[in-house]
């Protein structure tokens, strides 16, 4: 044997030891029984922690090498043989931060692979040199190992159970000792199997070898999610078990972010962590005119405007309420430390009208968005004689006398009633409630005949004949008119006026032939109407008008019926840009 | 006539005794129950050619001798102290041929010719000057002799070591006495002391450690020498019925001593050849064993405690095991070597831990004859 002065150079450490332990130690395996299978030893106090076999390991830092033998009793699912294949490497893992703990082997087939490469000189105890301290520790020696622990693992619902005997090569009595793990919880759920198993293998390298020490980790501020190697352990101030070694501990928080540090673990001993936490809150300032309010963040209750609170980085809901005002909800984007002022104007509270159940829109978003495009269906209802109109007749010009008048041509042409129906067009410019219609357009057709006589051109040839009139059509151009309108709510009535210009042709249709005529107006235009906005952007319209024709005098005032849809602009780069979205008025 | 008649019977006294002494030497070759050492009777011959050549000094030095080899002549039955007196005699020593006389009386008080002796005694102690005055040992001893048997009287006494490491002890001491002529009858009890004590010290050498499978032979442990000089005194001082254990240590002793010097070959033969001869040390298939596998036959080494594990002592039997599991290891049978060292680390331990594991002592019956454990004083030849 060799000679071991470090053994007694430690003996006085686990003299304390053992009296610590005696002192502390309740003997949790005392009633079980051994399970079956395993040789009977006369182990004295079986159970009790410290031995002699025992005394070896616990609190040494000498280099240990440990032969591990783990056999399984029961466990027959594929889970359990999985798990079970597992176990070494968790008992490796937790060892692994005590790196004079080599575990050489794991199982009794693989015994036999550690001596295939293990290279020992024959015992010196074994060829009389010396005395030997018992075969135990012989057969340790003859292994190169200091400790043995044949261990048997099983499995009783959620509840492992790992005994293991402990072989010390200075000899006594082997140790008996019988670890469990896993149960249920406190919610009495079973506890998974793998993380059973790894309660056992953590207690047995904790009682065995105390390869274990504690960390104690604070934050500040308090109440951070805590991480050990990457691992979620509970949150601040808490103490947790862990390994011998270096381990990351991790702590976040949210509003403050994360911290980090890595802390060294030795055998038994407790370290302390302390991870401050920086908060990443931004400043936000609400500023409202006209009126103060107060500031909701996620329907949660900030402040007053004009007061400025904190806000950790994200998205929020921000809503300011004000007396009186139309509450304003818009999206809050934080950035970390940033000092953000939001301007929002309150908008008196009037209830939006919501006719077509589309939603309701902010009048201020109404008021708000300047160009506009517009297009209708129009009737306008056309009482005239059309005298006048003029156009060539197989090329000779011929001019309508009147309509339905063949006896007296030079009678005061009758004036029929025309219905012309068409498609209507405005572009134009808001400023609040005025408004400038810049460009109106409208082409009308009619189905209305009607007889009348025309008379060509001296000397012609067509001389004055009865045509039947046709195929009318009617070109109206109205450039700026003028409109005011008022709001009600996202309903609003408006007057518009102006001047236009009026082209109507028609076929004149003779046994001569057919000759095409036309007549032009001035008239002054005078509508009323209201509009609908289903969004601030889009919109239904209605409207009733009057032209009156201020060229010629068989006109009577036209009467108009006009109804469309139409679109806003905030701008001529929202047209570039073929965006109609609602976005949300700059806060800032 | 007056001058004469003296003068013829001193010649006739002296024709008596003469005859007495050759009757005396003649009963020397008549057959004895008990044999005789070696060589000892070739001493009583020459002793008694010089007696009847009247070289009484001679004699003297032969009977002494014979009293030596045969010590306290047992075997001869006290003839040699018988003869001394007489020789004395005749040399005028009265003092030393009535000490002698009484030395034979006193020891064999029975024998044939105790009358014939005890008129002898009485006629020389006649002739002494002063016959009422006892006859002490300081006229045949000096000083330093009697004080050399003193101690060895109180170390055997006190059972003292008969052979020490650094080679003296009783056995030592008795040596020296002889050398200086030491032939007191004593010598038969310190003869059979001294065996049984050598003997019983070469088997406590040769009897495994506590915890070892083998005695121990490290550095520290008692050097093969001592055993040689234990067995070198042995052959000085047994019987003849000694004879097999003799050997029988001898063999180990000299299995050991190549073993040693690392003729494991021949250490194998001389373990084997002693578990033959001391079936009952239990450790020697064990030492054979290992001296196959220090000679590099693994499989031998292997076959051997294969065989010898089931009939080894219990105690033995896990380092038998172990020394199994090492063959098996040099042979890459490492499986099969660790099933082994698994049985040895999960069988029960030992009980309390034996002092000694073999044999007591060598021959069984020899202990009962001696009580303090020394081979048999005697046996009939």
């Amino acid at each position: 044997m060799r000679a071991r002065p470090a053994l007694a150079r430690h003996l006085s450490g686990w003299l304390a030891t053992l009296a610590a332990l005696l002192l502390t130690w309740t003997p949790p395996a005392l009633a079980q029984a051994p399970p079956s299978g395993e040789p009977p030893r006369a182990l004295g106090s079986e159970g009790q922690p410290v031995k002699a076999g025992d005394d070896v390991v616990v609190n040494s830092a000498e280099p240990r090498t440990v032969v591990w033998l783990l056999s399984a009793s029961g466990l027959n699912s594929a889970e359990d043989k999985a798990l079970f294949d597992e176990a070494p490497t968790m008992f490796k893992q937790i060892l692994a931060g005590s790196p004079h703990i080599h575990v050489i082997a794991a199982r009794p087939d693989q015994l036999g692979a550690w001596l295939g490469k293990s290279s020992q000189p024959l015992p010196g105890c074994l060829q009389g040199q010396e005395e030997c301290p018992d075969p135990q520790g012989v057969a340790l020696e003859a292994l190169g190992a200091d400790l043995l622990l044949v261990g048997q693992l099983s499995r009783e619902q959620s509840t492992w159970t790992l005994a293991i005997t402990l072989y010390g090569r200075a000899g006594g009595a082997a140790t008996r000792r019988t670890f469990t793990g896993g149960g249920v919880d406190d919610a009495g759920q079973p506890v998974p199997l793998q993380k059973g198993l790894e309660e056992v293998a953590f207690t047995a390298a904790r009682e065995i070898f105390k390869a274990t020490g504690s960390l104690t980790i604070n934050t500040d501020p308090p109440g951070a999610s805590v991480r050990v190697d990457n691992k979620r352990v509970g949150k601040s101030p808490i103490t947790v078990e862990v390994p011998v070694g270096t381990h990351v501990v991790e702590a976040n928080l949210e509003n403050y972010g994360t911290a980090s540090t890595t802390a060294k673990v030795g055998a038994g001993l407790t370290a302390r962590v302390a991870l401050s936490l920086t908060s990443k809150a931004a400043s936000i300032l609400v500023d409202t005119e006209p009126a103060q309010g107060e500031v909701f963040i996620d329907d949660k209750r900030k402040g007053v405007t004009g007061e400025s609170f904190e806000l950790l980085p994200g998205e929020y809901q921000l809503e300011i309420r004000a007396e009186g005002y139309k509450p304003r909800v818009m999206r809050l984007v934080v950035a970390p430390n940033e000092n953000k002022v939001v301007s929002v104007s309150l908008e008196p509270d009037r209830p939006q009208l919501n006719l077509t159940g589309l939603g309701e829109v902010e009048t201020e978003a109404i008021m708000a968005r300047h160009l506009f495009a517009r297009a209708g269906y129009r009737f306008t209802k056309v009482v005239s004689g059309l005298g006048g109109a003029e156009g060539e007749l197989n090329g000779v010009p011929v001019t309508l006398r009147s309509i339905n008048q063949e006896s007296d041509p030079d009678a005061e042409a009758i004036r029929p009633d025309f219905g012309f129906h068409g498609l209507h067009l405005d572009v134009g410019y808001t400023w609040e409630n005025w408004g400038i219609v810049a460009l109106g357009f409208s082409y009308f057709g009619s189905g209305d005949e009607a007889e009348g006589i025309i008379e060509g051109q001296e000397g012609g040839g067509v001389g004055t004949r009865d045509v039947q009139l046709k195929d009318f059509t009617r070109f109206e151009l109205k450039p700026a008119q003028i409109f005011w309108r008022y709001p009600y709510k996202n309903l609003l009535p408006s007057v518009q006026s102006g001047f236009g210009y009026g082209l109507t042709s028609f076929t004149a249709e003779s046994v001569l032939g057919d000759a095409k005529l036309e007549r032009d107006e001035l008239f002054w235009h005078f509508s009323i109407e209201v509009t609908y906005f289903f969004d601030s952007w889009w919109y239904t319209f209605a409207g009733i008008g009057l032209h009156r024709d201020l060229t010629n005098d068989d006109s009577k005032t036209q009467q108009l019926l006009t109804f469309g849809a139409g679109l806003t602009f905030e701008s001529f780069k929202e047209i570039g840009a073929g965006s109609t979205s609602d976005a949300p008025p700059k806060t800032q | 006539m007056r001058t004469t008649t003296p003068r013829l019977v001193l010649l006739l006294l002296a024709a008596a005794m003469t005859l007495l002494c050759a009757t005396a030497a003649a009963q020397d070759d008549a057959p004895r129950k008990v044999a005789a050492p070696p060589g000892v009777q070739k001493l009583m011959d020459e002793a008694r050619d010089a007696y009847n050549g009247e070289r009484y000094k001679e004699a003297i030095r032969l009977y002494t001798s014979a009293a030596q080899v045969d010590p306290g002549a047992r075997a001869l039955k006290g003839t040699p102290y018988r003869n001394l007196a007489r020789c004395h005699y005749w040399l005028g020593n009265y003092d030393s041929a009535t000490f002698w006389y009484d030395v034979y009386l006193k020891n064999w008080p029975k024998a044939d010719d105790a009358a014939d002796i005890q008129a002898e005694r009485e006629n020389t102690n006649g002739r002494r000057a002063d016959p009422d005055k006892p006859v002490k040992l300081d006229i045949i001893y000096d000083r330093n002799l009697r004080e050399l048997t003193e101690i060895i009287r109180t170390r055997l006494k006190n059972n003292a070591e008969a052979w020490t490491t650094q080679g003296g002890g009783t056995a030592s001491l008795y040596a020296l006495a002889i050398k200086r002529g030491y032939t007191m009858p004593e010598l038969s009890s310190w003869a059979d002391t001294l065996t049984g004590q050598l003997f019983e010290e070469l088997r406590v050498r040769w009897t495994t450690a506590p915890n070892s499978p083998l005695p121990i032979v490290g550095a520290n442990a008692e050097p093969l020498e001592t055993s040689r000089g234990r067995i070198k005194a042995l052959s000085e001082l047994i019987r003849d019925d000694q004879r097999d254990a003799y050997n029988a240590y001898n063999t180990l002793v000299l299995a050991w001593q190549q073993h040693l010097a690392g003729n494991h070959d021949q250490a194998a033969e001389g373990f084997e050849s002693a578990a033959r001869a001391l079936p009952k040390l239990g450790y020697l298939p064990y030492a054979r064993a290992l001296a196959q596998l220090r000679a590099g036959d693994a499989p031998a080494a292997a076959e051997t405690l294969k065989q010898a594990t089931p009939k080894a002592p219990a105690p033995l039997r896990p380092y038998y095991q172990l020394l199994h599991a090492e063959a098996l290891r040099t042979m890459d049978k490492h499986t099969e070597a660790a099933s082994l060292y698994m049985q040895v680390l999960q069988a029960p331990p030992p009980p309390p831990k034996a002092k000694t594991i073999g044999p007591a002592a060598p021959p069984a019956d020899t202990k009962k004859e001696a009580p303090k454990g020394a081979p048999p004083a005697r046996i009939e030849q």
